[in-house]
């Protein structure tokens, strides 16, 4: 059996998690109490009871992840940091899918937000302005910008809408953005100023 | 579709803030390891990888997940210490 090498270089991780047999088996070896830590971690303050079960039920998918996105590795920082990183990004999406597996994006988009996420202490200037934006919404946006952006606003994670709209986080981000740039340039058309649409309250 | 005041508030402030060169949350994925490992030396990751940082205030769920990493590489570098080191930190 291979000694333990927790401290490979990036460079000798690379080159064993690609390679097969005993240099592999070594490496997923050494590899795995690491995104195990990651994943209990990451785990431990969010999950009632049954963290530790999950992370180990996890941990395997980790290690697969790891091996076939190690071509992604840019190099710019430890290998480990990196292996971590998508440890912590799986026990996330587990989670979220967990969370709201029962919710359906009907729903989410329907009613009002319960816990609006944290923002500036203002609201809409008026009436007026609920009524404007309202309609610039209708005009300016497709159905399907409409309904991915109330959804996250609504506080279901990216993952999640992109899931139930049959597309990638990647692209979800994509459709919102051109949406938010879309808004900005109706605003600016009309002239409308920060001042004209929301209330600071002051 | 409702879409309340507290909800439009939200999207006309984000809207605002919107850039053309903002960075995806993939983008964003990408860069967050060296991210994080500068943050955590004390270097100033912000002015390094400005369009993380600002994709990271504007994106609850890749802020959860680097303030996520953070505690993990924290853990892991105390775990990584000599015992005697530990010890000392506990005592201090």
């Amino acid at each position: 059996m291979l000694r333990r090498r927790p401290d490979r270089t990036n460079d000798e991780w690379l080159a064993d998690l690609a390679a097969e047999g005993p240099a592999l088996a070594a490496a997923l070896r050494d590899l795995r109490p690491v995104l195990l830590r990651a994943l209990r971690v990451t785990l431990a303050p969010r999950v009632d009871r049954g963290a530790d079960a999950l992370a180990e039920d996890l941990v395997q998918d980790a290690l697969l992840q790891v091996r076939e996105r190690a071509g992604q590795f840019r190099g710019d920082a430890k290998f480990t940091t990196w292996a971590q990183k998508v440890a912590v990004h799986l026990a996330f999406s587990e989670l979220r899918r967990k969370r709201w597996e029962d919710v359906p994006l009907d729903a989410v988009v329907a009613d009002p937000p319960s816990t609006p996420e944290p923002a500036a202490d203002v609201s809409m200037a008026n009436a007026e302005a609920v009524a404007l934006v309202r309609r610039l919404i209708a005009d300016e946006l497709t159905e399907r910008q409409s309904t991915a952006l109330t959804a996250v606003l609504n506080g279901m994670p990216l993952d999640e809408v992109a899931r139930r709209m049959d597309t990638n986080r990647n692209a979800l981000y994509k459709l919102l953005h051109d949406a938010r740039l879309k808004l900005r340039k109706a605003f600016e058309a009309r002239g409308l100023t920060p001042d004209d649409l929301l209330d600071d309250g002051a | 579709m409702t879409l309340t005041p507290d909800v439009l508030r939200l999207l006309v402030a984000k809207a605002l803030a919107s850039r053309a060169d903002e960075m995806s949350c993939g983008e964003c994925d990408a860069r967050l390891d060296r991210f994080a490992e500068m943050s955590l030396a004390g270097r100033d990751a912000a002015e390094a990888l400005p369009l993380v940082e600002e994709h990271l205030e504007g994106c609850p769920g890749c802020r959860e997940e680097f303030e996520a990493l953070m505690h993990v590489l924290r853990v892991a570098e105390r775990e990584g210490r000599p015992w005697w080191r530990r010890l000392l930190a506990r005592r201090a």
